[in-house]
């Protein structure tokens, strides 16, 4: 299997993400070549005029046909000549050696270990957490090395450790946690960081993230660590039942990170919601299935927040629709005439069931949407719970309860301007948006905003269950 | 005549009888002396939404053929602890087997089992490809696809073939339900002009067959710039000859101005 090799000089050229996705960096190697002659591991192997499968076919190779490789794998395609024919083939049907490599891997099931892949003599078994360095690859195995053994072993039975690129800051969220020298809780203790720590943080290793703190680097892992966003950005965490533009590139993320395969339709629904389970599994966070802040951070880089600025100057008007008890009505020529100045009405949070009094009151600016205040101190102390504790500019889905109806709205939580009520607990007046409402300074849509009124809308069934328990 | 005159005016009585009862009483008028709230638009009400919040405990989807149970397990350690994709297995009664091979999803079509499964390593743009593999009901007789990051593989009601899509690819693909014989429908857009004209060059496609509808397929157009931020979002609708295409509705989205703020 394993013929006579001509080593040539073959550098991958290695493409990092630019600056907002995280990437991929391998680990430290050695000069990694291919053999120039492969082998075809397909019956019928297509070989094309061009990297593309709608590209002509020249010829159609026979499993186990001998081709010479010229370039390696470039978007998943081999430049290769069979035969007197120059074209391309999927890199998947050509096994090639590959040597050079220097990554680490452990075993995940138990491997039988050969000398030859897939063939030769017995060296023996690998156990389940056997830690192992991949030192190449042939076809489907991988060929390792284990303290005084290398040989070959299937590359199903091996989990290679990603290394993603990172560099964001971050804040320690435990205390007495330790910088470590390697990424292994065997790796010696380089320094201990307490909760609020600043670091930033390079790269993502499986649990471990490689960390700079105090000008020292080292391995901390990752669940000690909370990501932060760029500037004075928020992010509005993204949940079932969102519809709209802001979703479409979420899914578009996912699946490029292999989490998300069907159509990227703008609805956060069923699909997504797994997919975006996967990724946080993938990246150990808490795999909730709510693409939250940490999520977003690690799916779209520390500039996260763009996904949520604005995309659309004006949407199309609806005539009113209903869910249950939910109804979706637009602000222009709706909501805006529906809604009286200073009449107490009640919100309720989507997600958590709070609810309190708000009221709308007058002025130029309040046009664009409802430019809204508590009531009360205690309306207030209720919205600050349930935006976690302290207000920000996050939007929220929520229900307004007027005049006996629901209907489906957003809320931001930033205290700004003025408002007439004096002894609310509230300084100030936050935003209330409707369906097509739109923000002042640029006349457009805040796209989170109506994300988190479909959410509104679709969540009918909670705003049942909370009615049914009392909790409303 | 003065008989028939007697019926017609008896019939004439009995339907106005009839339509008296069916009136609807007049609405009460308000008895309070407070004013009443305006009222609000009529309502109208849609069908249900299709869109809920899913259960807690999702199980990946097994599906039933030819006396087994295939399924992916999810329960081994390499998939909980270090996120590799599931194996796929089949169980019947009496035997549980291991088909050899990890993947992420499956169909069963015809005689075949497609498996589409992650490449251990990310591409040369950071990203995550995956593979499809063909393989016989048993597991065995095992073959890559020459179609990477392939779509969700959709049925034709004829049961005869299916469709689908791939990475970068402007084409829905119908095979049969060997994926031996393949063929490409090019995806001509209509307003190809515009959009060349209106968007960067550096764009990448991502072509979605979102239903197969009144024998026509209803395709959604994505192009986003290399770091995912969405440009374009277009809904298309194609004969499943693919001899005719049309736009049903597109929008475009101001990237630039966000990639010059993020700059």
């Amino acid at each position: 299997m394993m013929k006579r090799r001509k080593i040539i000089s073959f550098i991958f050229a290695i493409a990092l993400a630019v600056s907002i996705f995280a990437g991929y960096v391998p680990a430290a190697r050695a000069e990694v070549t291919i053999d120039q002659t492969g082998t075809v591991n397909t019956p019928d192997t297509n070989l094309r005029a061009q990297p593309s499968v709608l590209s002509d076919v020249l010829v159609r190779m026979d499993r186990g046909a001998a081709v010479t490789v010229l370039e390696g794998s470039v978007g998943g395609w081999c430049k290769v000549m069979y035969q007197g024919y120059t074209g391309y083939v999927r890199s998947d049907f050509i096994d090639v050696m590959v040597t050079g490599l220097n990554d680490p891997g452990v075993i995940v099931s138990e491997a039988a270990m050969t000398s030859e892949p897939g063939d030769g003599a017995a060296i023996g078994t690998l156990a389940v957490e056997t830690q192992v360095t991949i030192t190449g690859s042939y076809g489907s195995y991988y060929q390792v090395n284990t303290q005084d053994k290398t040989g070959f072993v299937p590359m199903d039975c091996v989990h290679k450790k990603k290394i993603i690129t990172l560099n964001m800051s971050a804040t320690i969220n435990a205390s007495n946690v330790n910088l470590r020298s390697i990424p292994s809780t065997s790796g010696e203790i380089v320094a201990c960081m307490k909760r609020g720590d600043k670091v930033m943080v390079h790269s993502l290793q499986d649990h471990w993230v490689k960390v700079d703190y105090q000008g020292r680097s080292g391995y901390v892992r990752g669940d000690f660590v909370t990501y932060s966003v760029s500037g004075d950005n928020y992010l509005t965490a993204m949940n079932v039942g969102m519809r709209g533009p802001a979703v479409s590139p979420l899914q578009v993320a996912l699946r490029k990170k292999g989490f998300f395969h069907v159509a990227a339709n703008g609805v956060y629904g069923k699909a997504t919601r797994a997919a975006v389970k996967k990724f946080q599994q993938s990246v150990y966070l808490d795999a909730d299935g709510i693409a939250g802040e940490q999520t977003l951070l690690l799916l779209f880089g520390k500039d996260a927040a763009r996904i949520w600025n604005n995309f659309r100057t004006e949407m199309e008007p609806q005539k009113p629709q209903q869910n249950g008890r939910v109804w979706l009505i637009d602000w222009f020529d709706g909501m805006n005439k529906i809604m009286k100045r200073m009449t107490p009405f009640l919100v309720i949070d989507v997600r958590t069931g709070i609810s309190w009094k708000m009221q709308r009151f007058g002025g130029y600016t309040a046009l664009w949407h409802a430019d809204v205040e508590t009531v009360t101190k205690r309306d207030t102390e209720k919205m600050t719970e349930a935006w976690g504790g302290e207000l920000n500019p996050t939007r929220r889905p929520v229900w307004v309860k007027y005049d006996g109806k629901y209907y489906a709205a957003s809320l931001m939580g930033y205290v700004h301007n003025t408002g007439p009520t004096p002894n609310n607990g509230m300084d100030g007046q936050v935003c209330l948006h409707f369906r097509g409402s739109k923000i002042h300074s640029s006349g457009r849509l805040d796209e989170a905003h109506q994300a988190c009124i479909m959410e509104a809308f679709y969540s009918a069934d909670k705003l049942e269950a909370y009615i049914s328990s009392g909790k409303v | 005549m003065r008989r028939y005159a007697t019926w017609i005016l008896f019939i004439g009585l009995a339907l106005a009888v009839a339509l008296a009862g069916c009136a609807k009483p007049a609405d009460s008028p308000s008895v309070t002396g407070t004013p009443q709230p305006a009222e609000t638009p009529t309502p109208i009400p849609t069908t249900a939404p299709d869109v809920t919040a899913a259960p807690a405990d999702e199980e990946e989807g097994a599906v039933l053929a030819d006396g087994w149970t295939y399924y992916l397990d999810e329960d081994e350690t390499a998939v909980t602890d270090y996120g590799e994709d599931p194996r796929l297995c089949r169980k019947n009664e009496s035997s549980v087997e291991d088909l050899g091979i990890r993947g992420f999803a499956f169909d069963v079509i015809g005689d075949y089992i497609y498996v589409d499964s992650r490449y251990p390593d990310l591409d040369d743009k950071g990203n995550q490809a995956w593979y499809t593999t063909r393989m016989s009901l048993d597991g065995s007789d095992k073959r890559r696809l020459e179609y990477a990051s392939m779509s969700e593989r959709l049925m034709a009601e004829d049961g005869q073939h299916f469709y689908f899509t791939t990475a970068g690819e402007s084409a829905v693909f119908v095979a049969d339900l060997a994926c031996e014989k393949v063929t490409p429908l090019i995806v001509n857009l209509p307003d190809a002009d515009e959009l060349n004209k209106k968007l960067d060059a550096d764009r990448e496609l991502q072509l979605d067959i979102e239903s197969i509808e009144g024998g026509r397929f209803k395709l959604s157009v994505t192009f986003v710039t290399p770091d995912g931020i969405q440009m374009y979002k277009g809904t298309y609708a194609m004969s499943l000859d693919g001899s005719a295409i049309e736009k049903k509705s597109g929008t475009y989205y101001d990237y630039k101005s966000l990639e010059s703020a993020l700059n």
